[in-house]
């Protein structure tokens, strides 16, 4: 019982607490990031431009930051 | 001023491009694009500041955070900030560049997209256009000569709208040139 109560004192339940937000804060996140990609996908199919491949590259830079974000949670 | 179509031109930061280098889904052979129209970007600057805004905050922020948080913390919270405000931004551009409005020598295409989610594309062809209206109205509207273009089809067809686009009457104007040369041939 004295265990739990160090436990709790020493700040790991908020370094927890923080560790699980985070984890699905992230993988929300990349979820997003993916159907932001797809639905500029095809809305550059419907819309063809020349700018076409910078709309999908700037879309697909989010999806590398949201899995960068999910690793850096992870190893928190 | 009237408008020169025959020349490929970007105006009012493409919000308003005579015939420009895109194509569509659902192409004709010989559907040759005269003119796109976006949301003026004047209509778009509350999404600008709020970005802003939302960085400032971010500084302000940084000054009440609860000193038991590790600077490893603090410093993956900034950085899911950012990303969030990133995306908050990205979105709204999307939203912008895909709410697009393409005028044919055939049809009238309205392309919506709100939310990321929802899209719709509404096909019209030129001859079953009945009425064209162009409104605007207000201080800033009439200063950036800016306003709503409302295309009524027949029957039960889908309406097309076309939402705070620069110079609505040269692009009602458009239609209505396109139209009669339609039905002259």
């Amino acid at each position: 019982m004295t265990n739990i109560a160090d436990w709790l004192n020493s700040g790991h339940l908020i370094v927890w607490f923080f560790k699980a937000f985070a984890i699905v804060f992230t993988s929300m996140y990349l979820l997003f990031g993916i159907v932001i990609y797809k639905q500029t996908q095809i809305m550059i199919k419907t819309v063809e431009s020349p700018k076409s491949a910078l709309m999908l590259l700037i879309s697909l830079i989010q999806i590398g930051a949201a899995v960068v974000l999910l690793f850096w949670a992870i190893m928190l | 001023m009237v408008m020169d179509m025959s020349t490929s031109s970007h105006q009012v930061l493409h919000a308003f491009c005579v015939r420009p280098e895109i194509s569509f889904e659902a192409q004709g052979d010989n559907e040759e694009v005269i003119l796109v129209v976006r949301a003026h970007p004047i209509t778009q600057l509350y999404w600008i500041i709020n970005g802003f805004l939302f960085l400032i905050m971010l500084l302000g922020i940084n000054y009440f955070i609860p000193h038991f948080l590790q600077s490893a913390q603090i410093l993956f919270l900034n950085a899911m900030i950012i990303s969030g405000i990133f995306t908050y931004l990205w979105i709204n551009i999307l939203s912008w560049y895909f709410n697009v409005g393409i005028i044919t020598n055939q049809r009238v295409i309205d392309v919506d997209l709100s939310s990321i989610i929802y899209r719709e594309v509404t096909y019209t062809n030129l001859g079953k256009i009945e009425d064209v209206t162009s409104k605007g109205g207000g201080f800033i509207a009439s200063y950036f000569n800016y306003g709503n273009v409302f295309i009524q089809t027949a029957g039960t067809e889908v309406n097309i709208e076309f939402i705070d686009i620069p110079h609505p009457a040269d692009v009602a104007k458009l239609v209505n040139q396109l139209m009669n040369q339609g039905s002259e041939q």
